[in-house]
């Protein structure tokens, strides 16, 4: 039944992931999941600038997967949701990690 | 054909790892009775659970109708926590015990809490979110939080010190938490022109003790009018009564279809819980069959749920424990032994600042979540024997956690 190919998105365009934190540019290949897609169409792999912060590797979820900026998504990493606003050095995040996205900012009762 | 059951729970009580009497005598308090809250409580009842409290200070609107099915169009106006109560108790389970609160959960005798074995989160704020956390890591109360908005609901179980609690790596809060949580903000100068809408929203809380209603011209007129006073005084462009709607009172998009599956997911969460928490309490049998279930992980509560009506895919996360969480940290006040403080009920609330200044050398203002303990009014009319506030410096940023016992007439 599932005949669907396996797309694996290939990004190694730095500048799109904005600039970094000290200067120094550091690719590092992950992979993004978002377990809202099919199994086998629900991981991207992107390079992402290890010296940038969260937000930026947020920015890099949404054009992996082309997730519009109206939906509040978050980046959870072994368990830990990722605050925006901290680098992604913070998270000691190693080459092929997966960062699961998940939808942020939901509120209503 | 069947002879009649003897029980109507008869049906579940044929389950593996089911205990009906442990559910008969469990009592779950359930914080907020709107879309979520109202199904949990039906759900519960119906599972025959002993005791539920239910607490909404919101009162039923039209547009609640299509989804609070609690509720009908007689109601209309009246206090949800207290219609949803003759409701559950008439038409699902009239052995049920069951208590009905409508009042802000920040003035809410801390003794329910204390008293329950599990908190139902079902809020829509995360204002009031932050309070409950605080609240089930303080104690520790297991807490299982719902959230919905539009095609997605999502199930959060805390179990204090162990996952992570709805604190734990949370970005900063959105705007109107970060106003309405930092009381200096609030009697502050407004930084910005929303700050003016929001201070704006807490006084009309103040004036009329209500939520404004976003269907009345004339809460709107009232609320656009106070922004607007703020406004002009610190020079930010005025507003119009749409900004004020769009501003503060954005109401959360909402599907009965994604209510009914999330508060299914919560209600089944909350009854796993109660029986991992009491599993010693179980029959030996289904204790050693939850515990080789627990093993090979085919029994679990999940950190995280997610559910999405667009896809109808239902994910489940594990959330770790944020060492420096400043809930659940190792740090936090809420892991602190609480100062207690024997005070005369009769006295005013300054008295607590005064016993606190004699220890600890500092001056103190005190706050039941964002609201402030005000100094002149008598403690009885604040605060219930076994309440808790935080104790905030006014000299640095240190705080404290406070237990108040009321002196009984014998001392």
């Amino acid at each position: 039944m599932n005949n669907r190919k396996k797309d694996v998105v290939w990004d190694s365009n730095i500048s799109s992931q904005g600039s970094t934190s000290d200067g120094i540019e550091r690719m590092i290949k992950v992979r993004f999941k978002d377990p809202q897609l099919p199994p086998d169409q629900n991981i991207r792999e992107k390079y992402i600038n290890i010296n940038g912060t969260v937000f930026q590797a947020i920015t890099a979820a949404r054009d992996a997967f082309n997730i519009p900026e109206v939906v509040p998504i978050a980046l959870l990493f072994k368990g830990r949701r990722m605050n925006p606003s901290n680098n992604l050095v913070s998270y000691n995040i190693e080459e092929n990690a997966l960062l699961m996205i998940v939808p942020d900012q939901i509120k209503g009762g | 054909m069947n002879s009649h059951p003897t029980s109507k729970f008869d049906r579940q009580e044929r389950l593996t790892i089911w205990d009906q009497s442990l559910i008969e005598k469990s009592s779950v308090i359930i914080i907020g009775i709107g879309g979520t809250g109202g199904e949990v409580a039906k759900n519960l009842a119906l599972l025959g659970v002993g005791k539920l409290i239910l607490v909404d200070m919101d009162t039923i609107e039209y547009s609640n109708l299509n989804r609070q099915l609690l509720f009908s169009k007689t109601d209309i106006g009246k206090n949800k926590a207290k219609v949803a109560k003759k409701v559950i108790k008439s038409r699902y389970n009239s052995s049920l015990e069951i208590e009905a609160y409508n009042e802000p959960i920040q003035s809410l005798p801390f003794k329910i809490f204390e008293d329950s074995d599990i908190i139902a989160g079902c809020v829509d704020n995360f204002l009031a979110r932050q309070y409950i956390n605080e609240t089930a890591v303080e104690l520790p109360l297991s807490l299982i939080d719902s959230a919905t908005d539009g095609y997605f609901g999502q199930v959060q179980s805390v179990n204090p010190s162990n996952n992570a609690c709805l604190a734990c790596d949370s970005p900063p809060p959105p705007e109107e938490t970060r106003v309405l949580s930092a009381p200096c903000t609030l009697v502050g100068t407004p930084r910005t022109r929303d700050h003016c809408a929001w201070k704006a929203l807490y006084e009309f809380h103040t004036l009329n003790d209500r939520e404004p209603d976003e269907n009345s011209s004339d809460d709107i007129q009232k609320l656009t009018d106070l922004a607007n006073k703020l406004a002009a005084k610190h020079q930010f462009p005025i507003f119009d009564n749409k900004d004020i709607i769009q501003s503060v009172l954005y109401r959360v998009p909402s599907l009965i279809t994604v209510n009914a599956v999330t508060s299914g997911i919560q209600s089944q969460e909350i009854i796993k819980t109660l029986f991992f928490n009491k599993m010693k309490d179980l029959k030996k049998k289904d204790q050693n069959r939850m515990k080789s279930l627990v093993q090979t992980y085919r029994f679990r509560v999940p950190d995280l749920t997610i559910y999405s009506a667009l896809t109808g895919n239902i994910s489940s996360f594990e959330l770790f424990r944020d060492p420096d969480c400043m809930v659940c940290g190792d740090t936090s006040i809420f892991q602190q032994t609480p100062v207690t403080i024997n005070i005369n009920p009769n006295s005013k609330c300054r008295t607590i600042f005064t016993v606190l200044k004699r220890k600890f050398k500092k001056n103190y203002i005190g706050f039941r979540g964002n609201f402030i303990i005000p100094n002149e009014a008598l403690v009885k009319n604040v605060l219930q024997d076994g309440d808790r506030l935080t104790a905030s410096s006014l000299t640095d940023d240190e705080e404290k956690r406070v237990i108040i016992r009321f002196k009984t007439k014998k001392g």
